[in-house]
């Protein structure tokens, strides 16, 4: 059961359309029920823990996997049954799997041929698609003459050299050293933009997720846990495991009194929630960066509550302090040295704005979550 | 200097080593020879398994030397001969004709010593080989090659070496191939059979090259295959080989036909410079023990090469000379013609007859 | 030099030993041996192999045979790996197919043949099943044709292709056969761009292993041709065992042995060639 609801119909304009997908291995239950829509010219990310089925759902997308069942359009047609080498789309592989036995010219000529493009014009293509990830140069060589980096812009080049509408990457940068990460990523951003091909991302980064994709699709045992802007993901998860995943987060216990609202484990404050339901049970997420360590056991506008130090951990730009509030654990992310004087035991006031908590209904039949 | 050193010490401890093995192989190897034992050479399968029965087992009974069997063929044996020729471990060798007057002129044999070998007062004067007035062979068994056919295909037994060329037998006839030992006097002993000059094959070839054959055996084994599997229904064979066969039940009948069969024989040999000279010339003298020669007669078919010796009536029509024949029957050739032309009849063969 | 060299110098001794013992000493010996004639130094050994026409019409007997052979070979081992590598799933299948494959290198070479003798004669299982079929009306003759050799020795030497194909096979990455066809190549243009040219050096050292065993072979053509057609091991052998002319029949050996060596020289001088040829397709 996805968490975000979607239409039972396609979007007239998407360019990617998939539509109930199921894929088992065995026994293991790979992909439950995945529907998702990506348009022109987007980049989305699939972005989850390994084994969560995103590139599973990849290689079905790819068509080197067949679903048991669910559809998967591109464009319009049905593609679920059709080869990889029918598809109107192209994969940069994670490890390039770029052809040992052919020059980096052949390697990216190589589509356009199979495409019945004449030698000479493939080729000429191939050298274009090389200058534009500046590798023009290295057009003579092989494969294991190259660096990753250089690898992987050939792989890139190979990829959209046929002019694909739809780009999959299957974790293409994580093979490379962090800065050259770094680097790759916003030249991708860049590569994407100007060709205006739909990317789709996979990825089990979530800062490489966020700072290059327009949508985010969290996945989680095989199933769509939330697909939405990085902005909406960190601030309004729709699970206990995205707000858990994404980034770090308080999770606090809360009980619906009857439909006035949820009260809060920490602070006993009441929040306003629309259809609390006594029967459910709500978790509350509060980033650390939003919970503020308090001199005073009051704050205007700030829910309080006191709590003993716990521990504290002081990274030079920024220190996490956990405190102590009853039984629950929270942790405080501040900005520079702000941890002087708090030593384990001591005891601190806690205050955070309501408008930051963000209520999670939990499923009745908890699933997701650690 | 220090790793030069330490080189060297690895060096020698692995001489040290290597020295220590070889004292414990020797150690090990010469209380066995003290304890009285023989080396001699002989054939594998039925033959090796003939001679450990028939005169090695009665030997160790007697005298209590052991007997260690090198099995081998006689080109085998006959090459381990030469190369131990200046420290010989072997000290008896069974060899064929033909090998074992090779072996005589390579200078790697002893002469045997009636004085030694009393038994040779009792062999067949035939069957004791001579070179520059000393004997260097004695005949322990002779073995031909005769006509061999299947009883069930062909009714009436043929009788002469010129049945083989018979329409009916086109595309089914086997003859040794000069792979074989018996190949090269094959090709002499028709040469003689149809008058041809000695000196002069080519009229023979000229006939064998309209012989329909269906195969030409290399080996002996490849001779019985042919006949057990039908390939072949008629050709030449050794007496041992055919009647083996038959003694399985298959129908294969062996006949000595009118212009007689080539044979030859296993021979005993006493390897010069023989570490243990007194047990081997015992060991000649049992063989040539009118038991052995029957027991070999019994096993093998070998026709005995000493006097007195009696089998049963089976036994004696399965022998090389066939029912109420003797040595006299036999075609023996002599090995140094057979030697001679050896390497040009081989060569001919290959031209003329072995290519499609 | 270390000290970590200089200890595995000693251990280096002993491949060197067997080397020298096992390899160069035995080459040395028929080397020598076929430059003496009549006891005298002499190149007359190789005058008589190389000026008499009928030494080449066997060696050309020999390398068709062995050639034949080898594409027999590749082209139902090529497959045959394929089936192994690709499509067995199961892996105890799998093991169980290499090793039916692999048995028959542990019996006899001579008992293999034999066998053969009997399948492939006059009245053997293969020409009972072709009349009994019908696709012949009698006997075909087998034994004592190239086709009989050919059938023998395509049997004992395809696992060395298979094996050598199916561990070439094995190494290819499955990614860039994924990649081929996300590229648009049908499955068969993938085979034929990708996988064949990645397993080829494989499919040549099979190939190489192949020929030249096949073209040093000597039980299965000996017993096989029925002593009707000579191949250039058994001259070698006639010479060594039953005329006792050690002399040519070094000379003999070394003619096969440089004649087989030029030609898979060349073959791999052509496959090279062929290979930095292919560009871009």
């Amino acid at each position: 059961m996805p968490a975000m609801p979607m239409p039972a119909t396609a979007k007239p304009d998407a360019l990617l359309s998939i539509r109930s997908v199921d894929k088992h291995f065995g026994t293991y239950h790979a992909l439950r029920d995945v529907s998702l829509d990506v348009a022109h010219g987007e980049f989305v990310a699939l972005l989850g823990p390994s084994g969560c089925g995103k590139t599973t759902l990849l290689r079905c997308i790819a068509g080197f996997l067949s679903p048991d069942s669910g559809t998967i359009r591109i464009g319009g047609e049905d593609v679920t049954r059709l080869p990889p080498h029918r598809r109107p789309l192209n994969t940069v592989f994670q490890h390039y799997a770029l052809f040992p036995h052919l020059s980096i010219l052949d390697n990216v000529a190589y589509g356009p041929r199979r495409h019945g493009v004449p030698r000479g014009e493939a080729l000429e293509r191939a050298r274009e698609a090389l200058e534009l990830v500046g590798l023009d140069s290295a057009a003579g060589r092989h494969p294991r003459e190259l660096s990753g980096g250089q690898q992987q812009r050939v792989a890139l080049a190979r990829a959209f050299v046929n002019r694909p509408k739809l780009l999959l990457l299957d974790e293409p940068l994580s093979a490379l050293d962090l800065k050259l990460r770094k680097r790759m990523q916003i030249e991708l951003k860049h590569l994407q933009e100007k060709l205006g091909i739909a990317f789709v991302f996979v990825t089990h980064d979530q800062e490489e997720a966020m700072s290059m994709a327009n949508r985010i699709v969290v996945m989680n045992r095989g199933v769509i846990e939330q697909v939405g802007d990085g902005r909406a993901i960190y601030t309004r998860p729709a699970s206990r495991f995205v707000a858990d995943f994404i980034g770090e987060a308080n999770l606090l216990p809360g009980t619906a009194e009857g439909d006035a609202g949820v009260r809060l484990a920490v602070g006993s404050a009441l929040l306003p929630h629309l259809g609390a339901d006594t029967r459910q049970r709500y978790t509350a997420v509060l980033r650390p960066e939003h919970v503020e360590l308090l001199k005073e056991p009051e704050a205007p506008g700030l829910i309080t509550d006191q709590g003993f130090v716990e521990d504290v951990i002081d990274t030079g730009g920024q220190t996490v302090v956990t405190v102590r509030v009853g039984e629950h654990l929270l942790a405080s992310r501040r900005l520079g040295m702000a941890g002087e004087g708090l030593n384990p035991g001591a005891p601190v006031f806690v205050g955070f704005h309501p408008g930051h908590v963000h209520i999670i209904a939990e499923p009745a039949t908890h699933r997701s979550g650690p | 200097m220090t790793r030069t050193r330490a080189a060297t010490r690895t060096v020698s401890r692995f001489a040290a080593l290597s020295a220590v093995l070889a004292a414990g192989v020797s150690l090990y190897a010469l209380p066995a020879a003290a304890q009285g034992e023989i080396r001699v050479a002989w054939y594998g399968g039925n033959w090796g398994e003939a001679f450990r029965t028939c005169v090695a087992e009665p030997f160790t009974k007697a005298t209590g030397v052991r007997v260690v069997p090198e099995i081998g063929t006689s080109t085998v044996t006959f090459a381990k001969l030469q190369q131990q020729k200046d420290a010989p471990t072997l000290d008896v060798a069974y060899m064929d004709g033909g090998i074992s007057e090779m072996a005589q002129a390579a200078g790697v044999l002893d002469a045997i010593d009636p004085t030694g070998v009393p038994n040779l007062a009792k062999a067949l004067p035939e069957a004791i080989y001579k070179a520059d007035g000393s004997i260097f062979a004695a005949g322990s068994g002779y073995y031909s090659l005769g006509l061999t056919y299947n009883t069930k295909e062909i009714k009436t037994p043929p009788t002469s070496w010129n049945d083989l060329w018979k329409p009916e037998f086109a595309d089914t006839v086997t003859i040794p191939s000069p792979a074989n030992s018996s190949g090269v006097p094959f090709v002499m002993f028709l040469n003689r059979m149809w008058g041809n000059p000695p000196g002069d094959l080519s009229k023979t070839f000229e006939k064998l090259k309209t012989l329909k054959t269906a195969l030409y055996f290399d080996s002996s084994g490849a001779a019985s295959n042919a006949y057990q599997s039908g390939e072949a229904i008629i050709g030449a064979h050794f007496n041992v080989g055919a009647w083996d066969l038959a003694d399985k039940g298959l129908p294969i009948g062996f006949v000595v036909p009118k212009e007689g069969v080539w044979a030859t024989d296993a021979r005993l040999h006493l390897v010069k410079n023989a570490p243990h000279k007194a047990d081997a010339q015992r060991f000649i003298d049992t063989a040539l023990t009118p038991e052995a020669s029957a027991c070999l007669a019994e096993k093998l078919y070998l026709g005995p090469a000493v006097q007195g010796v009696s089998v049963s009536s089976d036994v004696e029509r399965k022998l090389p000379w066939g029912v109420g024949g003797s040595v006299k029957n036999l075609k023996l050739f002599n090995w140094a013609d057979i030697n001679r032309d050896r390497a040009a009849i081989t060569d001919a063969w290959n031209r003329e007859l072995a290519r499609q | 030099m270390s000290a970590a060299m200089n200890r595995a110098l000693p251990l280096l001794a002993a491949p060197v030993a067997f080397f020298i013992a096992f390899f160069a000493v035995p080459m040395i010996v028929v080397v020598s041996s076929s430059l003496m004639a009549g006891g005298v130094p002499s190149l007359g050994n190789y005058a008589r192999v190389l000026l008499d026409q009928y030494h080449w019409d066997v060696l050309a007997a020999t390398f068709r045979i062995a050639g034949l052979t080898t594409v027999a070979c590749a082209l139902l081992g090529y497959p045959l790996a394929y089936y192994l590598v690709r499509v067995v799933k199961s892996a105890a299948l799998r093991r169980t197919c290499v090793i039916l494959l692999v048995l028959p290198l542990f019996t006899s070479n001579i008992v293999r043949s034999f066998g053969w003798m009997v399948l492939l004669g006059r009245n053997g299982l293969v020409n009972d099943a072709l009349v009994g079929v019908g696709i012949l009306d009698r006997p075909m003759r087998f034994l004592g044709t190239e086709l009989g050799i050919v059938i023998g020795l395509v049997y004992i030497l395809l696992p060395f292709i298979v094996l050598a194909v199916g561990n070439a096979l094995a190494a290819v990455d499955p990614a860039l056969e994924d990649a081929s066809s996300d590229l648009g190549a049908t499955p068969f243009d993938t085979f034929r761009t990708v996988t064949f040219p990645l397993c080829l050096p494989g499919l040549m050292s099979g190939i190489v292993m192949v020929f030249t065993l096949a073209v040093s072979a000597y039980v299965t053509p000996a017993l096989l041709s029925g002593g009707k057609i000579t191949v250039f091991p058994m001259l070698i052998f006639q010479q060594y065992s039953t005329v006792f002319d050690v002399n040519y029949g070094g000379a003999l050996s070394m003619t096969l042995l440089v004649m087989t060596l030029v030609l898979v020289g060349l073959a791999g001088w052509i496959g090279n060639a062929g290979a930095t040829g292919r560009k871009a397709q």
